[in-house]
């Protein structure tokens, strides 16, 4: 064996020695959990407003707003970009939640306008003690009173709701868990027993009569408590507008949903926007209001994930703190720790399968571009500038302009080309910024290797190495669009070291290609073939 | 483990993985790899040793020293001028003199402006991506006519593959009207067999199959023997004395007149000639190794 062969059993010997300690010490004493790498769902909600105002209310002043969530302990919530149009828009506060609010002076055309954000909600469950007695009368602080008065939705003390709380509260106990029980499973067969599922799900009104008795007779117990107005994510624009009813129990608000069968349990998917039972979007009178509500879902382990690797109190010390401080996205970080596994799948299309690429690492990169911009339309990009320098390279080349010069027209040319594009398919895009230059950077150098290729080795053989350039970069972004690698990366930057050892390997291999088993199919079949061998010699 | 169970198929084959780590980069530094990389560097090297290669009129290394040579290159009649580090034929422009300027094989007219522009396009690097380069301007090497009866057009070359002083394998490169008159494999053109001891042409290959007949012509090849092939390994095995490659390609050409020139050494030649010999190149040398 050569020094340098030991040489490298040493070094990858010592690569992954050097990993198993760090992620041994990290879960073993620093007690990272894998948890962190467990997906979780997160929405992109987009609130939209059709506003139409009446013919006789043209010229006064108009109103519509929509009561949008806070971050709180069981969900984060990051607003995007908002679509206002010529209105005014601001977010307020009161009693009943936090509310967007657009103003026009004078009405006019119709208007649509939108409230976009995305949550990471967590659902959550509350054990209740057994011991828990009923609360006495009175006992509930001067702040809660409000949650025990009679209101037009809730009449509580009428003769009605007396007798209705007589019938079913259970006697001979002073418990609460028995008392919250049988209260949930009446507002439960209110519910059933007040339409059928089919129009139940087109209004969501008749289930909320069995949450809304729920709260009526929860009062009647002397326990606070109050309709809360939200929404039921589903993927797509299936959402549903639902009310549940919190409960004040021990010091916590406690969600029941009597009309599904949460009891003191909140699945992921409810999004609470405001308190007490109005409706989540109003305008100023006059105004039709159509209420859509878009829903994308996607699954993440980010919220966990910020906790595990951002925030200082948990176990873990911020591994990624000083670089969020400083501005880096968690985003980009991740894109950044993404790119060298990228890349070493581009070498091992090249070195091991035999494709040939653009580059070495530009289909890595265009692979992440496709990370921001999606696989289409990244896809999209890659075809419309190699059809661009396609077109534009023989007349250019005919005109006897130098490579760079070229080079710098071909590049207007394949921006123009990608902003007609955008603009004629309008993409929903967030951030212009990101999502454009980021691509059309890496976008550039492409159609340079592209126009080098076209130079070199003519169209037929540009065209094939497009395609398997295609490719690569599309199996590039399944592995690094595969979620569990980008947060692993996150959690465990030393798997970073994995890859190394892995390029090392592949530095070292020396076997044959798979695509050169074709391309020598006539000497490996040599020995079948006696007839050449006799009419040369 | 990989390895081994690639080499359970055949052991036969040189791989573009081997042919890298294992050939080529092995024992060298980067200085050794300019003398086949550089056709200027290349004749410096050759020409005083006396191996025979194209005569130099002008090496032409920045601009201002154009209108001097240009009283020299304006008396030839027949020339070629090429760039320093060109890649597969790229910039070569072939040229004969005639009553009004200058003509290329293929009848295009040139004139003493358009000359000079490519020599200054050569020098500025349109070529190699901006990066400066030499022109070098040389005598045209006229095909041999035993090339010429196999098929008129462009200029056949031999390519010689040799590994640490030994000849191992060897064929040439003849046009077609696919190639377009070039002597590049990837180009259309066909490579013929040549045995190492005799000469003797075998079959020639084109990506598709075995011909004993160029596919133009129709002239058959298979089992002619080259004139001057003692000269040939001779001049090749001066050649890998000279240069500090284990591996490398020597290109010749054979000319009417002079017999063998060397054209340029080539540091990483291709692997398509196992194709053309049906002969793998991982066996030969391991063979010399052992």
């Amino acid at each position: 064996m050569s020094t340098s062969s030991r040489f490298i059993r040493v070094l990858q010997v010592l690569l992954l020695s050097v990993f198993l300690v760090i992620v041994g010490y990290r879960i073993l004493i620093q007690d990272v959990g894998l948890e962190v790498l467990t997906p979780e769902p997160s929405y992109k909600v987009t609130l939209r407003m059709d506003m139409t105002p009446a013919e006789a209310s043209a010229g006064a002043p108009m109103r519509v707003s929509t009561y949008v969530p806070a971050s709180n302990e069981r969900q984060r919530v990051a607003p995007l970009p908002h679509q206002t149009g010529p209105l005014s828009f601001e977010v307020t506060s009161d009693a009943t939640g936090r509310r967007a609010v657009w103003r026009a002076e004078a009405a006019g055309d119709a208007q649509e306008v939108s409230y976009a954000f995305r949550v990471w909600p967590q659902s959550v469950a509350y054990q209740l003690d057994d011991e828990l007695k009923r609360p006495a009368p009175g006992a509930a602080p001067p702040a809660l009173h409000g949650y025990l008065r009679e209101t037009p939705a809730h009449p509580v003390g009428t003769a009605a709701a007396q007798a209705r709380y007589e019938r079913i509260a259970p006697r001979r106990t002073d418990r609460l868990v028995p008392l919250l029980q049988a209260l949930f499973e009446h507002a439960a067969s209110v519910s059933e027993g007040t339409g059928t599922a089919a129009a139940s799900e087109r209004t969501g009104a008749p289930d909320r009569e069995g949450n809304r008795w729920l709260v009526t007779l929860a009062r009647q117990a002397h326990i606070p408590s109050r309709l809360v107005g939200g929404l039921m994510l589903h993927d797509g624009q299936a959402s549903r507008v639902h009310q549940w009813a919190e409960l004040h129990i021990n010091g916590h608000w406690v969600p029941f949903d009597a009309a599904h069968g949460h009891f003191a349990t909140l699945p992921a998917s409810y999004l609470p926007l405001c308190r007490g039972a109005t409706s989540l979007a109003q305008s100023s009178a006059g105004t039709g209001l159509k209420y859509t509500v878009d829903v994308d879902q996607s699954w993440t382990a980010r919220q966990e994930m910020e906790r595990a690797t951002t925030a200082a109190s948990t176990a873990t010390p911020g591994l990624w703190k000083p670089l969020t401080d400083a501005g880096l996205s968690l985003d980009l970080l991740m894109l950044m720790l993404l790119l060298p596994v990228g890349g070493s799948m581009v070498v091992f299309f090249r070195n091991v399968v035999g494709l040939e690429t653009y580059g070495t690492f530009l289909p890595a990169l265009l692979a992440v571009a496709c990370l921001a911009t999606g696989l289409l339309w990244g896809m999209l990009a890659f075809l419309i500038v190699t059809l661009t320098v396609a077109v534009l390279h023989l007349p250019l080349e005919r005109a006897g302009l130098m490579h760079t010069p070229r080079l710098a027209i071909l590049m207007v040319c394949v921006i123009v080309q990608i902003l007609l594009t955008a603009l004629s398919v309008q993409f929903e895009w967030v951030d212009l910024s990101y999502f454009i230059l980021f691509p059309v950077v890496i976008l550039t150098s492409t159609a340079e290797r592209f126009s080098a290729h076209l130079t070199e080795d003519g169209p037929a053989k540009a065209a094939k190495v497009t395609l398997m350039t295609a490719f690569v970069i599309a199996c590039s972004y399944f592995i690094m669009n595969f979620s569990v690698v980008g947060l692993t990366l996150l959690a465990f930057p030393e798997v970073l070291l994995l890859v190394i050892s892995f390029n090392v390997w592949l530095g070292r291999w020396v076997g044959i290609r798979l695509t050169e088993y074709t391309r020598f199919r006539w000497l490996i079949n040599r020995h079948q073939d006696p007839s050449y061998a006799t009419e040369t010699r | 483990m990989l390895q081994k169970l690639a080499d359970v198929f055949h052991r036969q084959v040189l791989g573009m993985n081997r042919r890298n780590a294992d050939v080529i980069y092995r024992n060298h530094t980067r200085k050794d790899f300019t003398v086949a990389d550089d056709k200027v560097v290349t004749k410096q090297l050759l020409e005083p040793a006396g191996i025979p290669v194209p005569q130099t009129y002008a090496i032409l290394h920045e601009i201002r020293e154009l209108q001097e040579a240009w009283e020299r290159i304006r008396q030839l009649a027949d020339l070629v001028i090429k760039p320093a580090n060109g890649r597969a034929g790229q910039k070569i422009l072939v040229l004969k003199r005639t009553d009004d300027g200058w003509e290329t094989p293929g009848g295009t007219h040139y004139s003493a402006g358009a000359i000079q522009r490519h020599i200054a396009d050569i020098i500025y690097g349109t070529h190699a991506s901006g990066a400066w380069d030499r022109a070098i301007v040389e005598s045209r090497v006229v095909a041999h006519p035993f090339f010429r009866a196999i098929y008129e057009d462009g200029l056949p070359d031999v390519r010689v593959i040799a590994y640490e002083g030994t000849l191992v394998q060897a064929m040439c490169r003849i046009p077609t009207a696919a190639s377009d008159g070039k002597a590049n494999l990837h180009q259309g053109a066909l490579g013929v067999r040549i045995d190492l001891e005799t000469g003797r042409l075998g079959q020639g290959y084109n990506y598709e199959q075995y011909h004993p007949a160029h596919p133009d012509s129709g002239v058959r090849f298979a089992g002619r023997t080259m004139p001057a092939w003692d000269a040939v390994r001779a001049i090749s095995l001066d050649v890998c004395d000279l240069v500090p490659l284990d591996y490398l390609g020597i290109d010749i050409v054979l000319d009417e007149t002079q017999g063998p020139l060397v054209m340029e050494i080539n540091a990483r030649p291709g692997l398509e000639i196992q194709n053309v010999n049906r002969q793998g190149l991982r066996e030969q040398l391991t063979a010399l190794h052992s």
